[in-house]
């Protein structure tokens, strides 16, 4: 039972990183119809700037805001000069935000080098408490929590402020928005800022979390995220929290129960699964004339 | 018949009362390698409902959205309430007074009534206090369904809120492409009281292949085929030529 437990909350920190990582890409889909592969690159960049900025302030806040602005920031660019001039054009996407991925993945390396670094944590997220013979790490409580607040504060937005009801119609039939006299294309930009700010505070936790980075965790972190918004339903925004809990406990639980060596493939292999049964996502919407 | 120099002899004063509302002068529409739209032309009173005829392919809904900027490429004159709209962007066009109902009426499957006459609401023309609640006095049969989502609405309904999305945006020209497809009698008769309700407030282009309820609320038409424009009149000169009916409309 004990165990169990461990696992689940493991699982569930697990679930609050993909679901940071995971949310902006979904909704970027869902209304830009952008397949953004730099994704990765900003997680990482917020990863690097959370980690030095703690390491000079010794202030976690700091380094969460600093790293949530950069990524803000880095998207803002993105958006503009490499995604604003091949909207509806998805081979160009690919290949523009792919080689921006490279591009930011190889940089990183120019400040921080190739190896692994460091990160450090505060000490009131050190350690565990135990609670009734389970041990609950501190730094998975704090990631369970940001998560759970960014995924309601996104809620509210999405379904008490205009412009989250400018972004759920969007997502429904972006065209029409238009013909009704709202220029949406204002509105591609924040949610892909707002998006890209998430994915880099996703960065700075997972520095906590895993208390190392590494340039190649870019890659990685892409990977989990795409297969986050697959399983959920690109656009989706539940769908994605769903998808971020579901990739994020079967991984805990395959770690623990598997060989390591095909750990990596199980989240592949349910995605497939999922894909069999419903390819748009257990909350996706099938296209039209499919 | 040079049929683009008659619809320029018709706009005469664009200051004056009698003005056409949207004027369309040798327009060419171009989808990709295709020559869709290859001189159209027509006029749409103030406080008229003109009506848009043609087989299926004729180009109708290429003309409509070649009116509200969403065709990709297109030449010739487009004017609304005198200055030219040719080349602007889709949101810039709504926002100058049109509302654009498409095929499907355009409503968005996850957003309730309610939601869809809110998005409206804030923009142009639509901050008047209580519009939502004038509109919802007009669509009774949209009050009931308050609360529903766009996607569980019937075919009817989403017509209806399609029209009611036009009046809380205090749009001056309705443009509304076969609204009558797939409905129950009873509901093409609401949508047709609709319509015609909505001239105390603006204009009407519609594009129907129902020729007995265009011909029961138009006040002009216009035929095309082939993407040029055949005819147009009085919709009363129509309802008696029975050759030209046979002919482009199949009836």
């Amino acid at each position: 039972m004990e165990t169990f437990l461990t696992l689940l909350f493991s699982g569930l920190s697990t679930a609050a990183l993909y679901y940071l990582l995971a949310a902006g890409l979904s909704l970027s889909f869902g209304l830009l119809r952008v397949l953004n592969f730099a994704h990765g690159a900003v997680f990482l960049w917020g990863a690097y700037t959370g980690m030095l900025v703690y390491q000079l302030t010794h202030s976690l806040v700091l380094a969460a805001l600093a790293g949530t602005l950069l990524g803000g920031g880095l998207g803002w660019i993105l958006e503009r000069t490499l995604l604003r001039p091949a909207y509806g054009n998805m081979v160009v996407q690919v290949l523009t935000t792919l080689g921006a991925f490279y591009v930011l993945s190889e940089a990183i390396k120019i400040p921080f080098g190739p190896d692994q670094v460091g990160v450090g944590v505060p000490a009131f997220l050190r350690g565990a408490w135990v609670l009734g013979g389970i041990a609950v790490v501190k730094v998975n409580v704090m990631l369970v929590t940001v998560g759970v607040l960014v995924w309601g504060l996104g809620w509210l937005w999405l379904t008490r402020t205009r412009l989250g009801l400018i972004v759920r119609a969007g997502i429904d039939n972006p065209e029409m928005v238009m013909a009704l006299g709202i220029p949406i294309r204002r509105v591609f930009t924040a949610v892909f800022v707002a998006g890209a700010a998430m994915a880099a505070l996703g960065g700075v936790l997972a520095g906590q979390y895993f208390g190392a980075l590494s340039p190649d965790m870019g890659l990685q972190s892409m990977l989990n995220a795409f297969i986050v918004v697959v399983v959920g339903g690109l656009g989706s925004y539940n769908g994605t929290a769903v998808g971020a809990l579901l990739v994020g406990l079967i991984g805990a639980f395959a770690s623990y129960y598997l060989p390591s060596q095909i750990v990596g493939a199980v989240n592949v292999f349910f995605m497939a699964l999922v894909l069999i049964f419903r390819p748009e996502g257990l909350f996706g919407e099938k296209e039209a004339g499919t | 018949m040079d049929y683009t120099q008659s619809v320029t002899e018709k706009t005469g004063d664009q200051a004056s009362d009698n003005a056409p509302v949207l004027v369309l002068e040798n327009v060419h529409t171009y989808v990709g390698s295709f020559h869709i739209l290859q001189g159209v032309g027509l006029a749409v009173r103030r406080k008229h409902i003109t009506v848009l005829l043609g087989r299926n392919g004729a180009g109708k809904t290429t003309t409509v959205r070649t009116i509200m900027g969403l065709a990709p490429r297109c030449t010739g004159s487009i004017r609304l309430a005198g200055r030219e709209i040719r080349g602007l962007a889709p949101d810039e066009i709504a926002r100058r007074g049109v509302a654009y109902v498409p095929e499907d009426a355009g409503i968005f499957p996850h957003l309730t009534v309610a939601e869809h006459l809110m998005l409206v609401s804030g923009s142009k023309g639509g901050a008047r206090s209580g519009v939502v609640e004038e509109v919802m006095e007009l669509f009774p049969d949209l009050k009931q369904a308050w609360r529903k989502r766009g996607g569980a609405l019937s075919g009817g309904q989403r017509q209806m809120l399609a029209v009611a999305r036009a009046y809380a945006m205090g749009a001056g020209l309705l443009v509304i492409d076969e609204p009558s497809k797939g409905l129950a009698p009873v509901m093409v008769e609401r949508l047709m009281d609709s319509l015609v309700r909505f001239k105390n407030y603006g204009s009407v282009l519609l594009v129907e292949q129902n020729f007995s309820m265009a011909s029961r609320i138009s006040d002009d038409f216009y035929l095309i085929d082939h993407g040029t424009t055949i005819s147009h009149g009085p919709m009363a000169a129509l309802v008696g030529d029975r050759e030209l009916q046979h002919r482009y409309l199949g009836i």
